[in-house]
Order: structure tokens, then C-alpha cells, then sequence
């Protein structure tokens, strides 16, 4: 598929993820990554091309069938996107409340179970609202309100950007479980090689709106690609 | 002539461009307008919603309608002294408060008291969420932002500035009257009186709801629509940081406050052929 805007950012750009696989998509800003997020979701249509998820074509879908789709992906956004007047139990009971399919109990439940699998406590955090978290809990949260519906595709957007490294390493540590419990398939956009060495199947790299290698992070290591050996020294 | 070229001045290519923008700004409103209508009745939560709306853009409102209200009426008393004292007919400041309370002033205030107020906060709220990508957490979560922010916002706003303008109207009245009362010696029930010889003069609809009243509801109802959709659409396609949000509040208040002065004027022509 290809995309521009004022200039070309992804050009023939194919990428296959299979059912549990976590594939990180890395590249310098500005390189299209978040781009490819936003036309997996159906947010954005290429210029070119086809986006298919579990079957649909994002962009031929009909409204009800990419409502149908979307609550089967998870996304967490980089700065967390939570929803300021919410308070953190509403922000993660909010996808199962629109879906409708849970009643009062259910969804009470399944939150406090999502609030411990992100390792926060229900009873402390469950009534404050956004602004009263640290950006490090913000990112549980956001991953919490992604995974409670329990999808079957989870998309990352920069999801250690602006943490400490402490911090960081938390939440890679929370997004490998997340992968071992919920068995999802995770697409993850980050500039982070270091971390994504450690935790991805395969890595796609972006420069110039092509993949510069695609391939498993032992592969990536030993590539002979000016770019990709570049991009690997520097982390 | 093969090969002459079209040349336009910079003056006129500027109009046409500021044109080109306000029809496509035009389509896009009628669009977000067609949207709203059609994500009627709003799904799951939609009660709940149009509530808490109902609270934030009427209940909270009317501190500030009361108090436009009410010294408007003061201010409108005062001068229409000032016209009827050479001819001895101060007595009839009820009769001059009521027709212009009730069909305009009350209506128009209330709107454009209401689009500063409730107008900017919504483009403001609105276009934080664009910003912060909330708007696109809630796309993702299958909540469309038209349905689940938009619906409940114009729906709030449509019930809740005609009753606002009524209580402009109310409190425009009160302060008449007590301004007439207190400097220029008409009495409370004679002020009463004049103003329900007005309503009385000015008819009735179907021989039971007064003609002024009828006006003085169907006006601020479009004005609530106006503004809130006008809010909304400005709060929606926000861009561009913080600097984007201040730019779209500020074009949601200009443009709704604008809106209804014209709009104020073609109700008014219609109104007075129908009503």
C-alpha cells in the first residue's frame, strides 16, 4: 500500500502479521509508522493498495462491519489518549459498555481483573481521573482500556516513548506477559530498537517509506543492509 | 484567443478563494448536521448523556442568562422612558419591554450568551480531544465522536436555550418592572398590564398559545442548533496542538454568534408571514 501527504511517507509497503506474533514496526520519526496504525484501524485509506484484517478490507468495509472489526482490535496510544472526564475504571469499562454485550456485574468484574493484569490496584486507582496519574500508570491504564474487551489484535503505539527507563522497562515487561496470557497478536510501532529486539517475532524496519529489512531480531542483527546496520549500532 | 491566458487580480483570486472556503466549510456543516440527525437515538448511554449535557450546557447556563436578562430589561425600561415621557405615555414602557423581550431580546441574548458560554467550551473540549487523540481512542473503541459527543450536546442544546430564553424573558420583565416601578412612578401591576395587553395585542396561535411566545421558542431553539453544531464542528476538527484549540474556540463563538444575528433576521421575516 502506499500513502502520502504534502509527500510520498509509505511507497509499496507489504506486511503480513500471523495470528500471535508480535511484529514491532521500527523507523525515525516522521517515517509513516504510526501511519500504518492508523490505516490498519480504518482512521486513514491509502492512496494505493489494500489493508486487509482478519479478512476485511478495512476499506471496503461497510460502517457496521468496521464497528464490528474495531472491537475486535485493541490500540494504545502514545500519550495514552485516555479520556479526561472519565475516571480510570470508566476509561477501561468504556469499550465494554459501548459493545453492550456484558452486563453491570460482568464488566465490574472484568475490570478489576484488567487493573490487575496491569499490575494497578482497582481499589486505589479505580476513581481518579487522568490528570491525577503519572504518565507511567496513564500507559497501564491506556493498556488496560485496549486489552479488556480482550481482543484478538493489539496495536502499540510508541508505548515506552516519554517513560523512564524503569518505567519502560515495566511496561515491556507487562507487554511480553500481556503476550504470553492473552495469546494476541501485537503490532508495535516504536523507535525503541533495544527494547523491541527483546520482545518481538519479527521487526519491520521503515526508511523511505519501504522496509529496509523484515525479518526475526537475530536476522536483523546480522544484516548486511547499510541502513538497518546503522540503525542496529545505534541503539 | 489560442493561447492567451486567464489573469485575475490578487484581490479577486483572495475572494475567490474565501469563498471556495466558506462553501466548503458550508457543505461540511450541512454534513456533521446530516450525521448528528442520523445517529438519532444515540445507542447505548444516550439518556445518560444527554443529561449530563442537559446540566452542563442548561442548568449551568442560567446564572448568566438570568443576569443578561434582567438588566437588559432594567437598561430597555430606561429608555423607553426617555422616548415616551414627551408624550405622557410612560405607562405603556410594559407594552414596549414585552414585544421586545419576548421576540427578540430574549432570544438573541440568551443564543449569543449561551454560544460564549456553552460554544466555546464545547470547541474547546472537543478540540482538546481531537489533539490528544482521544477522538481517534473512541473511533477505535467503535464509538462514533458524532454519535457519543455531538447528539447529546445539540440535543442539550436545542431543549435548553429555548428555556433560557424564557428565563431572559421572565427576568427581563421583573427588572422592567422594577425600574419602572421604583424611577418612573408606574406601578408593578400597572407595568403587568401593559405587558399582557402587548402579548394579547400581538394574537394568538391556534386561539390559545400567544403569537410572542410562539417567536420568542422557535427562535432560540434554532439558535441552540446553530451554536451547538457550529461548536461541535469547530471543537471537531480541531488541529494542531493547543494552539489549534484556542484558534477553534474562537471560530466556534465568532462564527455561531454571527450566525445567529442573520438567522435572527430571516426567522424574523418568516415568523411575522406565518405566525
Amino acid at each position: 500500500m502506499s500513502v502520502a501527504f504534502q509527500r510520498p511517507v509509505l511507497h509499496a509497503v507489504s506486511l503480513t502479521v500471523n495470528a500471535a506474533e508480535t511484529v514491532a514496526i521500527l523507523g525515525e520519526s516522521g517515517t509513516g509508522k504510526s501511519t500504518m496504525l492508523r490505516l490498519v484501524l480504518g482512521l486513514q485509506a491509502p492512496d494505493a493498495g489494500v489493508v486487509r484484517v482478519m479478512g476485511t478490507d478495512v476499506n471496503r468495509a461497510t460502517h457496521t462491519e468496521l464497528r464490528a472489526l474495531r472491537t475486535t482490535i485493541g490500540m494504545v496510544f502514545q500519550g495514552a489518549a485516555l479520556f479526561d472526564s472519565l475516571t480510570t475504571f470508566e476509561n477501561v469499562a468504556f469499550a465494554l459498555r459501548e459493545h453492550g454485550a456484558m452486563t453491570n456485574s460482568q464488566i465490574d468484574s472484568r475490570v478489576r481483573e484488567t487493573l490487575a493484569l496491569v499490575d494497578l490496584d482497582a481499589a486505589e486507582v479505580s476513581q481518579t481521573l487522568p490528570a491525577e496519574l503519572s504518565g507511567g500508570m496513564r500507559k497501564r491504564v491506556g493498556i488496560a482500556r485496549a486489552v479488556a474487551p480482550r481482543p484478538t489484535l493489539l496495536l502499540y503505539d510508541e508505548p515506552t516513548a516519554g517513560l523512564d527507563p524503569l518505567t519502560s522497562d515495566t511496561v515491556t515487561a507487562l507487554m511480553q506477559r500481556l503476550q504470553q496470557e492473552l495469546r494476541v497478536t501485537s503490532v508495535v510501532v516504536s523507535h525503541d530498537i533495544r527494547t523491541m529486539l527483546r520482545i518481538a517475532d519479527r521487526i519491520a524496519l521503515l526508511h523511505d517509506g519501504e522496509f529496509a529489512f523484515l525479518g526475526a531480531p537475530t536476522e536483523m542483527r546480522r544484516s548486511a543492509e547499510p541502513y538497518t546496520q546503522a540503525f542496529v549500532a545505534a541503539a | 484567443m489560442p493561447g492567451a491566458k486567464m489573469c485575475s487580480s490578487p484581490s479577486a483570486d483572495r475572494v475567490r478563494r474565501l469563498l471556495q472556503s466558506f462553501v466548503l466549510s458550508l457543505q461540511d456543516v450541512l454534513l456533521l448536521t446530516w450525521q448528528i440527525v442520523r445517529a438519532l437515538p444515540g445507542g447505548r448511554g444516550a439518556g445518560a448523556r444527554l443529561l449530563a449535557q442537559l446540566d452542563a450546557i442548561g442548568v449551568k447556563s442560567v446564572p448568566i442568562v438570568l443576569l443578561t436578562g434582567l438588566f437588559t430589561g432594567m437598561v430597555l425600561a430606561l429608555q423607553a422612558s426617555v422616548q415616551l415621557a414627551p408624550f405622557g405615555a410612560t405607562l405603556f414602557v410594559g407594552r414596549f419591554v414585552a414585544a421586545s423581550m419576548l421576540r427578540e431580546l430574549g432570544p438573541v441574548l440568551s443564543g449569543i450568551m449561551v454560544a460564549g458560554r456553552v460554544g466555546a467550551g464545547i470547541a474547546a473540549e472537543l478540540g482538546a480531544m481531537r489533539v490528544t487523540e482521544q477522538l481517534d481512542a473512541l473511533e477505535t473503541i467503535g464509538a462514533e465522536p458524532v454519535r457519543v459527543l455531538a447528539l447529546p450536546r445539540v440535543l442539550a442544546a436545542a431543549v435548553a436555550v429555548p428555556i433560557l430564553a424564557l428565563i431572559a424573558d421572565g427576568a427581563g420583565l421583573v427588572g422592567a418592572a422594577l425600574v419602572s416601578s421604583a424611577y418612573l412612578g408606574v406601578p408593578v401591576r400597572a407595568f403587568q398590564g401593559a405587558a399582557a395587553d402587548q402579548i394579547a395585542l400581538d394574537g394568538f396561535v391556534a386561539g390559545l398559545i400567544p403569537a410572542d411566545l410562539v417567536q420568542g421558542l422557535v427562535k432560540p431553539l434554532i439558535f441552540g442548533v446553530i451554536l451547538s453544531v457550529l461548536a461541535c464542528y469547530h471543537g471537531l476538527r480541531a488541529r494542531g496542538g493547543t494552539a489549534g484549540v484556542g484558534i477553534a474556540t474562537t471560530n466556534a463563538v465568532v462564527s455561531a454568534s454571527i450566525t445567529i444575528l442573520i438567522a435572527d433576521y430571516f426567522l424574523t421575516q418568516l415568523l411575522l408571514v406565518l405566525v
